[in-house]
């Protein structure tokens, strides 16, 4: 199957928690998921990003375990073995670094990305992409 | 392939002692998940478990214990998730009800058909009474 780009978060700076749109994966069987966090604003930010996975359309709503993920930052590049295999972003409290979470099968109808974000006015500059074949 | 998708387990079923869930054919799927929800203990003292687990079979008579390879569960209250060390139950219920919702992959399916099997575990205070949903999606 050809590999099929989706844009799950366009550019732009996340200021509170929430949620993306359900994007459909009926063919997909596996995907990689980017998530490119710029430098923070606010007092105290920390930030927290997974992905999740819905078996009726986007009514339900379920956090989906990675197998790999890395974060490559601008000063050093880092192989992470997070023990819950959920935050593809792990309560972040420094930007400037790309999140790579590898899903070598995807069971899945429909996918949408998560969010939380915490502290006093905090600002995220994100910007995240799956790709999925 | 496209998404193929079932219910084994509905809100309208009341898990106790043990027994088995309704069986899906499972011949065209390489991969499926179990998605768990509206996980609780009903009824039964602290000392009750309930486990839950997956079995496949060849030819629907004899049916073998299946692990599954990835399993993540949420608590309630806490966005926080952990990874389950064992490798068998898709669910075993705390006593304080820890787990609401969780997935189970199977990475394949070399199997006709599926479904879960239940036990319930007394130590003291049971027997109680369970609540799962559970659907798989596979492809």
């Amino acid at each position: 199957m050809r590999a099929q780009t989706i844009e799950l978060l366009p550019s732009g700076t996340l200021t509170g928690s929430g949620e993306t749109t359900g994007f459909p994966v009926k063919t997909g069987t596996m995907a990689v998921v980017g998530v490119d966090v710029g430098t923070e604003g606010g007092t105290t930010p920390e930030l927290t990003v997974w992905l999740q996975v819905s078996d009726d359309g986007g009514t339900t709503w379920y956090d989906m375990p990675y197998d790999q993920a890395m974060v490559t930052s601008t000063g050093d590049t880092d192989v992470t073995a997070d023990t819950d295999k959920r935050n593809i972003v792990d309560e972040i409290t420094s930007g400037d670094a790309q999140h790579i979470a590898t899903y070598k099968h995807l069971p899945a109808d429909t996918v949408r990305l998560k969010w939380v974000i915490s502290g006093t006015s905090p600002t995220w500059p994100v910007s995240a992409s799956m790709v999925v074949k | 392939m496209s998404v193929q998708k079932a219910s084994l387990l509905t809100t309208a079923d009341t898990l106790v002692h043990q027994g088995v869930s309704r069986e899906v054919d499972v011949s065209l799927l390489d991969m499926m998940a179990l998605h768990l929800s509206d996980l609780q203990k009903l009824t039964g003292g602290s000392g009750v478990r309930m486990n839950l687990w997956a079995q496949g079979s060849m030819d629907g008579l004899t049916w073998m214990d299946l692990s599954y390879d990835l399993r993540l569960a949420t608590d309630p209250g806490d966005s926080d998730v952990s990874a389950d060390a064992g490798k068998k139950h898709v669910w075993e219920s705390a006593p304080e009800g820890s787990e609401t919702q969780a997935v189970a992959i199977f990475r394949q399916m070399p199997w006709e058909r599926f479904r879960l099997r239940w036990k319930e575990r007394v130590v003291a205070g049971g027997p109680g009474t369970y609540q799962a949903t559970v659907r798989l999606v596979g492809k």
